[in-house]
């Protein structure tokens, strides 16, 4: 029953299950824990692994020197930011909705010449609808150029914001 | 289910513009990441500037952190690369000029005097950091991310890019070897 080289003949437990058991990667079977309890041999080696266990979790941390930090973040702070400052403009989510309502518009000023306007309708709604018709008419003409203009601006606002530097250290 | 990493508020802060964030989250990793940067380095100089390297970098990369997975894993996988890189680079320039390093020169096992005598051979710890340090790269890298950064199997595994099963073969491999350079010097006693 001797061992060789950490490893033992079939009778004890090897070094490999002490050592897991010791690091709790596994659970000693039974028959493993009535080996343990009757073999002093194993039990000093489980002994050894844990304590061996121990020391590796309780080894010293190496140390930094003390201006580290300083340096990384002098290091940081001089190099290209990539790290997007956030928007003030809810900029996806707010030219999703112009585009949307422009969109809407520009459907409405197509679809108005084709509604009835002459009959079924009181004056006064019919007065209404009309000059309806001519904002939503005069505005959905202009509406693709105007909606290119909104985004370009949120682009080149978002883009500016961004680029930022406001990393001073 | 919500993310529970302490790093996950700091990285939030950094990303809209709270630089003193950042240097929080250097704070809390500097000298863990430092003992992962000397095990695969074996040179604090070299590991120091390889760690600044990998913060710079991380940050420089933080807008591509999903904030799903753990800070400290994929830090670990920045700095583990660049690790891996500047050991090969200089793995390189050694082999392009050979030099005898100057301990070689001077420590003679043999002599009582010699650097292991002096040494307090009481103090645990140097020795299991001695014994670490005798380890070879990846062996101690797998035994550091597992006992000093308290990293899983799985995790281990990402950083590296190697398998579960090497891993575990790693780790297996590093507590033997650990396990007879302690026994020699002293630490944990033969058991048989």
């Amino acid at each position: 029953m001797a061992r060789q080289g950490g490893t033992m003949t079939h009778t004890h437990l090897g070094f490999e299950t002490l050592s897991q058991i010791a690091a709790h990667e596994c659970t000693p079977n039974a028959e493993a824990i009535t080996h343990l309890d009757h073999c002093p041999e194993c039990r000093a080696a489980l002994e050894e692994c844990a304590r061996t266990e121990l020391l590796l979790r309780m080894a010293p941390l190496e140390r930094t020197s003390s201006d580290f930090t300083m340096r990384v973040m002098r290091e940081v702070a001089r190099g290209p930011v990539a790290v997007r400052a956030k928007s003030p403009l809810p900029t996806r989510a707010f030219g999703i909705g112009i585009a949307c309502a422009f969109a809407i518009l520009s459907l409405i000023g197509l679809l108005l010449p084709l509604t009835p306007t002459d009959k079924g309708f009181s004056p006064v709604l019919h007065q209404w609808i009309e000059s309806f018709a001519s904002v939503v008419t005069s505005v959905s003409t202009s509406a693709p150029a105007l909606a290119l203009v909104v985004i370009a601006i949120l682009l080149a606002a978002d883009s500016v914001i961004s680029r930022k530097r406001i990393w001073t250290i | 289910m919500a993310n529970l990493d302490p790093d996950i508020a700091l990285v939030r802060r950094v990303r809209i513009g709270e630089a003193s964030a950042y240097a929080e989250i250097v704070e809390r990793h500097k000298d863990r990441a430092m003992t992962l940067a000397v095990r695969i380095l074996k040179d604090s100089l070299d590991a120091e500037e390889a760690l600044q390297d990998a913060f710079v970098r991380a940050f420089r990369a933080l807008d591509r952190f999903d904030e799903r997975a753990r800070f400290s894993t994929w830090f670990y996988r920045i700095l583990y690369n660049v690790c891996i890189t500047r050991a090969t680079k200089r793995t390189r320039q050694e082999r392009a000029m050979p030099t005898t390093p100057l301990g070689a020169l001077e420590f003679d096992p043999a002599d009582n005097n010699s650097p292991h005598t002096i040494l307090d051979l009481h103090d645990s710890a140097q020795h299991v950091r001695d014994a670490i340090a005798e380890l070879p790269q990846l062996v101690a890298t797998v035994v550091t991310l597992f006992y000093v950064q308290e990293m899983s199997h799985e995790e281990i595994a990402e950083i590296t890019g190697m398998p579960i099963g090497t891993i575990k073969t790693y780790l297996h491999r590093g507590r033997k070897q650990l396990a007879v350079l302690l026994r020699a010097s002293g630490i944990t006693r033969e058991y048989a």
